[in-house]
């Protein structure tokens, strides 16, 4: 019964497409469909079928197109019409050629896939870390054969999979031990979830970042927070145990000696670095390797880039500051404060600057009191120096100036699109028709064209500025101090009102659509509407 | 190769079943079951082959309550250019993958 409910469905729908095959391939179409009556197996005859479809599909898809492009061409070059008509078509082809070569200049591409990338809300959400490529699997196969740590490095960032990602940073590490930083980033994906099952191997991590880069506080400040969310998220947990429900948990880092302890190797440690720049020289080099045109991804895969504890570096800075026993004692803990406070204030990031700042400050502001009468104006000086620091206005101007041209270019890209929506829907509709004339459709095809060009050349140039930004921040010699607030211009995208509705700017663009096809066919039927009758009079 | 027919080894696998049985009319399932090829590689190969003459085609006389099925043999020239590519790709060690005798033939 089955069988014979698919064989009857598989011949009729086979039979329908082969409608729109060339009338060369019908017969091959026929002797396909006709042994389907010689399969006596369900699967087997599904399977033939959607042989038969696929290769039925390819030829009518073929034939569709290259009916088109005939009469595209009858229609351009539109003999039996007048030379105005002739005309007229041969700009508006033209105007959609220019309109399309604009797609051939790579900043033009940026500024759309940016205008596509912001108006995508989820990608803006997007802190998870997926490389935006198609085709990891092939890079980590590439990458394994030709021995290449910096793109291991770089898909151990961004794979979703923590097991996965440490394998990739195995690999990397032991290739070049120079990547050894991207332990760093594993660490904080690893106890991210704090309330889940913290990862083990994040202690094996940190020990290998300290042993590899033993000068740098940022080592012991990711393994004292660590270790500081793993035994807290087990208080947390027994209590919830013994109370059955959760607690306002009181924050117990100062009692906590492990913590104590490497927060203080941190405060001690001769340099600050989380890794910011060479997370930023990784993504630029992979990004420009592979030809990524989207600086936005870059962007926002900065801002993924974990930067250790503020409540912790304050907490164990106001701890021995409180907790000092006697002046030499204040001193020396306010000048270790002092001194760490300077070195995160040397950071690559505005925010460890701003934590640094404060941290400093606050030494500055013990030790001041307690200095020699010659050095009083010197730290006095320099408090004041780090408070007009402190309350400086944050942020780029340049974001704010160019908002505007973010609005007209993400404008622009959605006008593009829905031209190229309304084209593709007029060139169906068209062809449904069986290629008879429009009024409409014509004059709804050239209305599209006029405004793609327009967009395209008003998005190119509102546009420029942001390219020569963005080419500035990826050139090689650009530091991360430089570059990223250079990216960080495209901020600006996110200020648009389109933004704001946090909506999906293709289920807009759908919407829209699906509005002008109603208004298309209501305007189609009126051109086809009968002429009305003349009134007959009567003569009596 | 020649002729304008890509050598594949899908394409080697038809020929191979094609010459097993020259004079005798093929049907297009059959083929299907013996070299494990799904409809939708082998009547693009079908179709290459017929375009170059190497294969002849015909309709069967049809039968009450059926429709008429399409049969394939190897034309005179067809054989005689199969039979030099299969020994050539044999040659190279080339070989078609077939369904095992006795399973699915």
């Amino acid at each position: 019964m089955n069988q014979k409910v698919i064989c009857c469905a598989s011949q009729k729908m086979l039979h329908g497409l082969l409608c729109w095959t060339p009338a060369r391939f019908r017969e091959w179409g026929t002797a396909m469909v006709a042994e389907l009556e010689a399969i006596d197996h369900p699967v087997e005859l599904l399977h033939w079928s959607l042989g038969c479809v696929g290769i039925i599909l390819r030829q009518a898809i073929w034939n569709i197109c290259l009916g088109a492009c005939c009469g595209a061409w009858f229609w351009i070059t539109a003999k039996e019409e007048g030379i105005s008509v002739r005309n007229a078509r041969m700009i508006a082809v033209s105007a959609l050629l220019i309109a399309l070569g604009f797609f051939l200049a790579p900043s033009f591409r940026q500024g759309m896939s940016v205008a596509a990338d912001t108006l995508d809300y989820a990608s803006w959400s997007h802190r998870d870390n997926s490389t935006g490529e198609r085709e990891p699997e092939r890079l980590r196969i590439n990458a394994e054969r030709e021995r290449d740590a910096r793109m291991l490095a770089y898909l151990a960032i961004h794979e979703d999979r923590l097991d996965l990602a440490a394998q990739d940073a195995d690999h990397a590490v032991a290739i070049d031990p120079r990547w050894t930083w991207v332990y760093y980033v594993l660490i904080y994906r690893g106890t991210k979830n704090w309330s889940s099952r913290p990862n083990l191997q994040t202690a094996v991590w940190a020990k290998k970042l300290r042993e590899w880069d033993p000068q740098n506080a940022v080592n012991y400040l990711v393994d004292a927070e660590t270790n500081y969310r793993i035994t807290e998220r087990n208080q947390v947990l027994d209590e919830k145990r013994s109370r059955g429900r959760y607690v306002r948990y009181v924050d117990q880092r100062t009692g906590n000696r492990p913590w104590m302890e490497m927060m203080a190797r941190a405060f001690d440690a001769t340099k600050y670095n989380s890794y910011f720049q060479e997370r930023f020289d990784l993504e630029r080099d992979v990004a420009r390797q592979l030809g990524s045109d989207r600086p936005l991804r870059l962007t926002i895969s900065m801002m993924s880039h974990p930067l250790p504890s503020v409540i912790g570096c304050s907490r164990y800075e106001r701890f021995i500051l409180s907790n000092a026993t006697n002046p030499p004692d204040l001193v020396q803990q306010t000048r270790r404060v002092i001194a760490f406070g300077e070195r995160m204030m040397a950071a690559d990031t505005e925010f460890e600057q701003i934590v640094g700042r404060s941290i400093a400050l606050d030494g500055y502001k013990k030790l001041q009191p307690m200095a020699a009468l010659a050095d009083q104006a010197f730290l006095g000086a320099r408090i004041v120096q780090l408070e007009i620091m402190q309350h400086a206005r944050i942020g780029s101007g340049i974001t704010l100036a160019l908002a505007m041209n973010a609005r007209i270019v993400e404008t622009c890209f959605v006008l593009i699109l829905l031209a190229a929506m309304t084209m593709a829907a007029s060139a169906a509709v068209f062809i449904f028709r069986r290629m008879r004339k429009s009024r409409a459709i014509g004059i709804v095809s050239y209305a599209a064209v006029g405004i793609m060009l327009l967009a395209s050349i008003v998005a190119f140039v509102a546009y420029l500025p942001y390219s020569q930004l963005v080419a500035q921040a990826m050139d090689s010699r650009t530091p991360v101090k430089v570059g990223l607030p250079l990216l960080g211009t495209l901020g600006s995208f996110g200020m648009t009102f389109l933004y704001s509705v946090k909506a999906h700017v293709y289920g807009w663009s759908i919407l829209l659509a699906l509005l002008f096809l109603a208004g298309l066919w209501l305007v189609v039927r009126q051109f086809r509407k009968p002429p009305a009758r003349p009134a007959v009079v009567s003569a009596g | 190769m020649g002729n304008g027919i890509r050598m594949s080894r899908q394409t080697l696998a038809v020929l191979v079943r094609l010459l097993a049985e020259p004079t005798s009319w093929r049907y297009g399932y059959d083929l299907s079951r013996e070299t494990v090829l799904k409809s939708g590689t082998l009547y693009p190969i079908l179709m290459r082959l017929t375009e170059n003459s190497w294969l002849e085609t015909r309709w069967e006389e049809a039968e009450p309550g059926r429709p008429p099925r399409h049969m394939y043999r190897l034309t005179t020239s067809g054989l005689q250019q199969a039979r030099r590519f299969v020994a050539e790709a044999k040659a190279r060690g080339f070989a078609p993958q077939l369904a095992p005798e006795g399973i699915r033939a």
